[in-house]
């Protein structure tokens, strides 16, 4: 499971349980922040924990969203390729995994599997999660 | 002059004239993409002074002028995300199409962003203090 690579992930498993996660086969990305701290990519659009939280189901929300942080130790290399001419951001594909070297990769694609942008970093980290 | 082709860049103007400030040396945080819209806001810090000095601002370790500018139509002709963003070094250019073309190198030099913005505009702009943070 994807979420097993996160830093600290009790708060999605709090949500989602200790079998499930948010599937980010088919995501909106919302936003990118790239700076000194790392990248954040802010997402909606996967599934909402089943059962709904009741605060949750109160809101009427539809869809879950998050926000992961890709960061390193010190000042080394985070980005691998991008297209950020890919003017597409619903019915996106995000695949995180941890490579040989303990690294943490992310690839993302559009619905045609275009490479839209390809990270590494040391750690991963869910800022945020929450239903939208 | 690329100034000319940013939409409320009056009082930026006003200060630095059309050629606006230098940002060899600038603080870039964050690089922000609005994938709805195709937006990209680029938050700026610097120390290149404007002559004569507002009356309320004062150079002093930790001041710095700010601009915040946000680019429609971006299109991306180069991107390399790799950056140490605190020492940018930013050059920008007009377009004969009206817009601004954009390049951003890093502290040695090497090409980080090349990008053309159909349209731009001045989001804000004025004098910070890092003793306020």
């Amino acid at each position: 499971m994807w979420t097993d690579l996160l830093i600290d992930n009790k708060p999605v498993r709090a949500i989602y349980g200790e079998n499930n996660e948010p599937d980010l086969s088919d995501v909106e990305m919302q936003k990118i922040s790239i700076g000194q701290y790392g990248l954040v990519l802010e997402l909606s659009g996967f599934n909402l924990p089943n059962p709904l939280p009741k605060r949750w189901a109160e809101r009427g929300l539809t869809n879950g969203c998050c926000a992961l942080h890709f960061y390193n130790k010190g000042e080394t290399s985070i980005y691998r390729r991008a297209n950020l001419n890919i003017h597409q951001y619903k019915h996106m594909s995000i695949h995180i995994k941890e490579e040989p070297n303990g690294k943490k990769s992310a690839i993302i694609t559009d619905q045609h599997d275009n490479c839209y942008l390809e990270i590494e970093a040391d750690f991963v980290s869910m800022n945020k999660i929450g239903g939208c | 002059m690329w100034t000319d082709n940013v939409k409320d860049s009056d009082e930026l103007k006003s200060y630095y004239g059309s050629q606006g400030p230098d940002l060899s040396h600038s603080y870039l945080w964050p690089f922000e993409i609005d994938c709805h819209t195709n937006k990209v806001h680029l938050y700026l810090e610097f120390e290149d002074w404007p002559t004569p000095l507002p009356t309320d601002w004062v150079i002093e370790p930790l001041a710095f002028v700010y601009l915040e500018l946000e680019l429609g139509g971006v299109h991306y002709n180069t991107v390399n995300l790799n950056c140490n963003y605190d020492q940018a070094n930013i050059t920008i250019g007009s377009l004969s199409t009206g817009g601004i073309h954009i390049v951003i190198k890093n502290e040695t030099g090497s090409l980080v962003y090349d990008i053309d913005a159909s349209t731009a505009s001045v989001v804000s702009f004025g004098y910070g203090n890092h003793k306020w943070d």
